[in-house]
């Protein structure tokens, strides 16, 4: 009983600790939030507090490593302008409140990071969510994001999308010339998941660590990319960038 | 002694009856005509003769013809006499004004005026731009131009309203005209329509001449050619002459200043009696409305001294905002910054965002990477002053060795430069800013410990906050209704002279509301704190979406607007109505203070350093008052306004010019070479006024009447007319009779 207690006590000041900081998160430090799936799972977890631990140590970005939940009806969901949807089967379907206020939150500068943990094109979490970008965005559909696109070169200069498969590439929808919504559909996440006593969790096919190194540096640029927008496409960048290509 | 003459006149007759008659008269002769057919040519011609003789005055009577008889006196013909009274002639080229001589003219041939006074109708004008008649007492040396054609032009049309034909001309001037006359060189001829116009005047110009060459030395700087307005930072050129009248060939410096400072020099060579245009060119660094003047140094023995220099004004203003945004770590006050920055089409702005840190490793090689060096030597040495705002967005100078280049970029703020500050926990106090020459241009003092705070805040505004242009949101209550804050920078206190903007609900600094966004007046730069990094909320987070949009726009475009002196942004506006005004004319400025209604500004006015007006203006209820100034001196004035704003005084400026006699000033060079040729062209007479005398002036003698008195009698009332055509119907009956017709 005593026991209870106390656990009941660390609980609810965790669950204050963690209110607090969703409240009042830090506005230098990046805060990831995760849209629902349907089976309510979050097979991304162990991906992006690797992202973070590598983002950290290699860029001058701070960011949380753990993710939180959002509702995508909520309208505080402007709080996290940085979102994640990565889920093992299909996504949660979104009602028509849901869909208007991501819609917005989209439109008006939000950046919603989508990743296939399946690597599986047609796939279950594949069609619900191009079901549901098809329902936010009518009219408009995922498009290859082409290979000279800032994206590829806001921190890392990348030749090639990749991820855990690597015949993966790279997909967007832009909203004003921005691109809102990143659709890595080769488990980008999963290339970079460590276990807790710190193993790789997934191989990377074809190419073994070197595929995966290259994983860590998509999945860097394109949360520069959220951060930076086309910072690397101004002047003063494109006659360095242009050199380093063709070495 | 009076003279009778008559007229004949047609009276009341209208153009039907003329042909009405006209015709019957012409059947009476054709019928006559036919019956003499078969007569003795002779005879037929005698009668014919007598017929129409009758049929003529029996018309003529029938017409309505009638003789006016008048009574003309003798009139005397017209004299003009016309006086140079424009600017020039006030300079004094022969040990009096020009125009003194002209007047030592008068009175050494009052005889000869009073004779042609008795003689003629003597009228006297003054002329400069026009003709105005005048007393001779009162003539002036103050017109803004000479125009001798304009003048003669004016004579002409006045001649056909008068009466008494114009017979001489009399033109008392120094030749130096302003107008169409302007461009005839000495060995040139006269434009075709001047000598058109000199036929039409119908008589001899008479010129005298006042002012000699030979006594004349003088340099002037003339022609400004310069454009209204121009663009800070980028290269400006002025043109203007400098022109050389009884000096040898010299070569001097010409030099452009402005208030006090130069510009821009070089040397110009004028060749002897002659003009050199040359151009000037500088780079304004500030923007404004400013008064230039070229000014070359006055040489021995120069007659006018006035004209060695030349005022103009030209508004400085902005091609675009060119602004270096330096971030010391990605994060969404940076993205979304970025996004308004880079959406208007009005900012060029160069972002430098430290992507990696001195103790960050990305594990690859530099050719991996898209990160290029970060030039401070460059950015904050040599280019510096090339942007009109620098932004230090969560940026802490340390680790890149920037702190060097701190006290130039204070020195770039007070010299005119804007500086923009932007909360974070790399910024302000945790930026380690404290103690630096940075600190020193900054609103707020920082604390050496660092200042971050990591707490929700609401901000609140202040009074100073709520009439400030920079958070006129359009807006009234949506700072209510703003997200909060998540962290800002606790400052340690308010420099005197800032002004806070948004403060802290209840925290305070140095005994004030601890600042959120405060400004401050650093010599002639300006500086902004902002000292919080969750702005961006503000964009993103505010109900409403896209009214968050234009919302944090706003602000990011007004305080940008603030920082580089908008003109149209202060919260005092000072605008003079004109840029130049003319000798003579009204000063109107106009007053706009925000959020002052029915207060009460001080305003000033100071032309060479000294202060020439002061007075109270009373503001209307929406902040704004015009202020009629009487004319003033010529020259360069700078007119200051100041209203109270709670504690501090805000203050505006502008600049304007009165010209003074503007190319009179610069052409004052005597011409008598034109006025000898007007007068060869009419036939009068030339002389300097030191020699020449109106006895010798060359005059068109004309008789001239007017009508006294007349009186008119028609042919029908006459009785000797009605007696002629009696008798000669009498003896065309005789002769018929005579010759056996019927």
């Amino acid at each position: 009983m005593r026991f209870t207690a106390i656990y009941c006590l660390v609980l609810v000041s965790l669950l204050a600790w963690g209110t607090a900081v969703a409240d009042g998160i830090p506005d230098e430090r990046l805060v990831i939030g995760r849209l629902p799936c349907a089976g309510g799972e979050n097979p991304s977890a162990h991906g992006i507090r690797q992202l973070v631990w590598e983002l950290t140590k290699r860029t001058s970005v701070e960011a949380e490593p753990e993710t939180v939940a959002v509702d995508p009806a909520d309208p505080d969901l402007s709080r996290t302008p940085f979102l994640l949807w990565s889920c093992e089967g299909a996504v949660a379907e979104l009602d028509q409140q849901a869909l208007s206020n991501l819609r917005r939150f989209l439109v008006m500068g939000g950046f919603l990071w989508v990743d296939d943990p399946s690597a599986a094109p047609g796939g279950a979490f594949d069609r619900s969510i191009r079901f549901t970008v098809a329902r936010l965005f009518p009219g408009k559909n995922l498009e290859q994001v082409p290979a000279g696109h800032v994206i590829f070169k806001t921190f890392f200069l990348i030749s090639r999308p990749t991820g855990r498969v690597a015949t993966a590439g790279l997909e967007g929808l832009s909203v004003d010339q921005r691109l809102a919504i990143v659709y890595s559909h080769g488990d980008l996440l999963g290339a970079l998941a460590k276990d807790l006593y710190g193993n790789w969790e997934k191989v990377c096919e074809p190419g073994g660590e070197v595929q995966r190194e290259e994983s860590y540096r998509m999945a860097i640029d394109i949360v520069f990319y959220a951060l930076c927008l086309d910072y690397k496409n101004d002047r003063v960048h494109l006659q360095f960038i242009l050199k380093r290509r063709r070495l | 002694m009076a003279v009778h003459d008559w007229v004949l006149v047609l009276e009341w007759s209208s153009t039907w009856r003329i042909v009405l008659l006209v015709a019957t008269a012409a059947c009476v002769f054709f019928l006559t005509w036919q019956g003499l057919r078969n007569s003795s040519p002779g005879r037929r011609g005698m009668l014919l003769f007598l017929r129409g003789l009758n049929l003529a005055l029996i018309a003529a009577m029938l017409l309505g013809l009638a003789i006016n008889y008048r009574r003309l006196k003798p009139q005397k013909s017209r004299i003009a006499l016309l006086l140079d009274s424009s600017a020039s002639m006030s300079v004094d080229d022969g040990g009096s004004s020009r125009r003194q001589r002209l007047l030592d003219f008068l009175t050494n041939n009052a005889s000869e005026v009073d004779r042609l006074s008795k003689d003629y109708s003597l009228q006297m004008y003054s002329f400069a731009d026009k003709l105005i008649p005048i007393d001779p007492g009162r003539l002036e040396a103050d017109g803004d131009s000479t125009d001798i054609v304009a003048a003669l032009s004016s004579l002409a049309a006045d001649a056909s309203r008068q009466a008494g034909q114009l017979a001489s001309v009399i033109l008392v001037s120094d030749g130096a005209d302003t107008g169409q006359l302007k461009g005839v060189v000495a060995e040139g001829k006269l434009p075709q329509v001047v000598n058109k116009l000199l036929s039409e005047l119908g008589c001899p110009v008479n010129t005298f001449a006042v002012g000699r060459r030979e006594r004349f030395a003088d340099l002037a700087v003339g022609d400004v050619v310069s454009d209204d307005f121009a663009f800070v930072r980028n290269a400006v050129e002025v043109e203007a002459t400098l022109r050389s009248e009884g000096l040898d060939e010299v070569s001097l410096p010409v030099t452009l200043e402005q208030a006090g400072r130069s510009l821009a020099t070089k040397v110009v060579s004028v060749p002897r009696n002659g003009s050199r245009k040359f151009k000037l060119r500088f780079v304004p660094d500030d923007v404004g409305k400013f008064v230039y003047r070229i000014t070359t140094p006055p040489l021995e023995g120069e007659t006018i001294i006035s004209n060695n220099d030349a005022t103009f004004v030209m508004r400085i203003i902005r091609d675009k905002i060119r602004v270096l945004h330096v971030v010391g770590r990605p994060g969404w006050d940076q993205r979304f910054l970025r996004e308004v920055l880079k959406r208007n089409p009005n900012i060029d702005l160069v972002s430098f965002y430290i992507l990696r840190s001195v103790v960050d490793a990305p594990g690859v090689s530099e050719q991996e990477l898209s990160l290029i060096p970060f030039p401070i030597h460059k950015l904050f040495g040599s280019e510096l002053n090339t942007f009109d705002v620098l932004i230090f967005q969560n940026f802490n100078h340390g680790p890149y060795s920037v702190g060097f280049y701190l006290p130039q970029i204070a020195d770039y703020v007070r010299g005119g430069g804007a500086f923009w500050m932007i909360g974070g926990d790399l910024s302000f106090g945790s930026g380690g800013y404290s103690g630096t020459a940075l600190e020193q241009v900054l609103p707020v003092g920082l604390s050496p410990a660092g200042d971050w705070q990591v707490e929700q805040v609401r901000p609140v505004l202040t009074s100073v906050g709520a009439g400030h242009p920079v958070l006129d949101l359009g807006d009234p209550g949506v700072w209510e209704r703003l997200p909060p804050l998540g962290a800002y920078n606790k400052a340690r206190s308010v420099v005197p002279g800032a002004e806070v903007l948004l403060a802290h609900p209840f925290e305070r600094s140095g005994g004030e509301r601890a600042p959120i966004l405060a400004l401050r007046e650093v010599g002639r730069g300006r500086s902004a704190a902002l000292l919080t990094d969750g702005s961006w909320r503000w964009r993103f987070q505010l109900a409403g979406g896209d009214k968050g949009v234009r919302i944090y726009q706003r602000f990011v475009n007004n305080l940008l607007r603030w920082l580089i002196r908008d003109p149209d942004f202060d919260p005092l506006i000072l605008r003079s109505s004109k840029a130049r005004y003319a000798p003579g004319e009204k000063v109107i400025l106009l007053l706009k203070a925000h959020g002052a209604h029915g207060a009460k500004a001080g305003l000033s006015m100071q032309t060479g350093g000294r202060v020439v007006e002061r007075r109270i203006v009373q503001l209307n209820d929406n902040g704004a008052a015009r202020v009629e100034l009487p004319p003033l001196e010529a020259g360069a004035y700078v007119a200051e306004a100041s209203v109270e704003y709670g504690s501090s005084a805000i203050k505006a400026g502008d600049a304007f010019v009165v010209e003074d006699t503007g190319i009179e000033h610069t052409r004052p060079f005597p011409r008598p070479d034109l006025l000898r040729k007007l007068s060869g062209a009419t036939g009068g007479s030339f002389a300097a006024v030191e020699e020449g005398s109106l006895d010798d002036i060359k005059i068109n003698e004309h008789k001239h009447y007017r009508v006294e008195s007349s009186t008119t009698q028609p042919l029908l009332a006459i009785w000797w007319v009605l007696l002629t055509v009696v008798v000669l119907l009498g003896i065309e009956w005789w002769m018929r009779r005579r010759w056996g017709f019927s």
